[in-house]
């Protein structure tokens, strides 16, 4: 279902049709972002880069929550000032990454590393939301305390690690092994790719040859 | 008329890439690039010190550039971000090292990869310019920082311009010089929707223009966007300098700024050695 609608997205949106209604290839909107040398690497660029920013500031944050840095800084005050700037950069990731995945939906869909990386953003997301409800709540009792207890270090030890496993994941999508192409047993199951040659065969009955 | 130049390794010194063909034939460094997953390993290593390397770089420089921390004291920021610099520069050129030997044949005659390295010195030399300018404190004047820093940024807009001025690589450049705006509208925080507005704006008419340009113009999108940043960031600038009490940019504050940007274009073009 979500594949076939991704093989749509990639395929049919903004492409041109023929004269008997089939697709001319390489001509829907994500073609044209995937062809566009400048416009893909500035996004891809952009996506890298701005790793930097939302993983770099989040990492001092958690570095605080841990007791290993600005030790003698409120916890209140690291968070409330570097977060912004983490929010920032995760704003330019969704956006460049929304846009890198509409480029290819329907291979990035079906990439092992992909999944993994999405599964540990919602990891991640329930970390953040675990931590700002439940782990936080009783911040004023440790914000000034060098080495805050041990809840608060998991949470920021947590956050390290599940973001380290993002751009790992982020970065192993790159690799053929992940992707549909002779996978292994499990990478194939993971990543569906019986449903993929599948989608890819009912696209393919609509492209003119 | 074109201003097209391609500057590398392999034209500059020819010597180096006979042994260093001969090295890349060495039996333990032909399986070193053969073998996938250790190359992946060291390759995700190599960008997780660039995050730990940018956390620290970008935190120091915000909080010197009155944008973050701002009730710290500037040597505290110093003093916690200084270790992490530090294993973020040692991950970053260990790394390096490794995938530069297993594919050295392929970097030699790159222009991103010189344009790397001659931006990688230009930031380890900033990053050390700021380091001691903090340490010595805002009231002793520090000479010898103040004179490393104009040498390491001379030597930045070097690299900068060979990246602006490389075909293949200019859109490397143009992001580089988005950060800029970026992190000039941190400083001057009060402009930051206007600013924001503005960045958008062009990036909006940037990719207009890119998408209908002829193919003989190439550079007019990135002239344009350059323009007009510049533009906003100079109104702006004029602004602030006749207020009273406004900001001023002082050589600790230039010299964070050209530190933060002098790695994002180590970073830029280590992504752009990949395009080309």
């Amino acid at each position: 279902m979500i594949s076939h609608w991704l093989g749509e997205l990639q395929y049919r949106l903004g492409a041109t049709l023929d004269a008997s209604g089939k697709i001319i290839p390489d001509t829907s909107w994500s073609a044209q972002l995937l062809s566009s040398d400048r416009l893909w690497m500035l996004l891809e660029g952009t996506h890298v880069l701005t790793l930097m920013l939302f993983a770099g500031t989040i990492l001092f944050v958690d570095l605080r929550l841990l007791g290993v840095a600005f030790r003698n800084v409120p916890v209140s005050r690291v968070a409330d000032q570097v977060l912004p700037w983490t929010v920032g950069g995760f704003a330019v990731l969704l956006i460049t990454g929304s846009l890198l995945f509409f480029s290819n939906p329907l291979e990035y869909w079906h990439n092992f590393a992909f999944r993994l990386k999405l599964a540990f953003l919602l990891v991640a997301a329930f970390n953040i939301f675990w931590f700002h409800f439940r782990v936080q709540a009783n911040r004023p009792e440790w914000d000034e305390a060098p080495l805050p207890p041990r809840a608060v270090r998991a949470s920021g030890a947590t956050s390290i690690a599940l973001w380290f496993v993002v751009i790992f994941a982020g970065r192993y999508m790159a690799y053929d092994w992940t992707k549909c192409m002779n996978p292994g047993a499990f990478v194939g199951a993971v990543a569906q790719c019986e449903v993929y040659d599948e989608t890819l065969a009912s696209i393919d009955a609509e492209i003119a040859q | 008329m074109s201003l097209s130049v391609s500057i590398n390794f392999h034209d500059l010194l020819p010597v180096m890439q006979g042994p260093l063909d001969r090295l890349g034939q060495i039996e333990w460094i032909k399986e070193l690039n053969q073998t996938t997953w250790l190359f992946a390993i060291v390759e995700t290593v190599h960008l997780l010190s660039m995050v730990v390397l940018g956390g620290a770089v970008l935190v120091l420089n915000l909080r010197l550039l009155d944008a973050i921390l701002t009730d710290v004291p500037k040597a505290t920021v110093e003093r916690a971000t200084r270790p992490w610099l530090r294993a973020g520069i040692i991950g970053t050129i260990g790394t390096g090292i490794y995938m530069g030997v297993a594919t050295v044949v392929t970097l030699l005659p790159s222009a991103a990869f010189f344009v790397k390295m001659v931006a990688l010195i230009a930031a380890i030399l900033l990053s050390t310019a700021v380091s001691r300018q903090v340490r010595a404190g805002e009231t002793n004047h520090n000479g010898n920082a103040v004179r490393l820093a104009v040498a390491a940024i001379a030597l930045w807009l070097v690299g900068l311009i060979l990246f602006a001025l490389t075909t293949a690589l200019s859109s490397g450049a143009f992001l580089v010089a988005l950060a800029g705006f970026a992190l000039f509208a941190a400083f001057l925080a009060r402009y930051r929707v206007a600013y924001i507005g503005s960045l958008v704006a062009i990036i909006v008419l940037t990719v207009a223009i890119s998408m209908n340009s002829e193919a003989d113009a190439e550079y007019l999108p990135g002239v344009l966007a350059a323009s007009l940043g510049l533009a906003v960031a100079l109104v702006a600038g004029v602004f602030e300098v006749r207020r009273e009490n406004g900001k001023q940019l002082g050589a600790g504050q230039l010299a964070a700024l050209s530190s933060s940007l002098a790695w994002i274009t180590v970073a830029a073009a280590g992504r752009w050695i990949g395009f080309s």
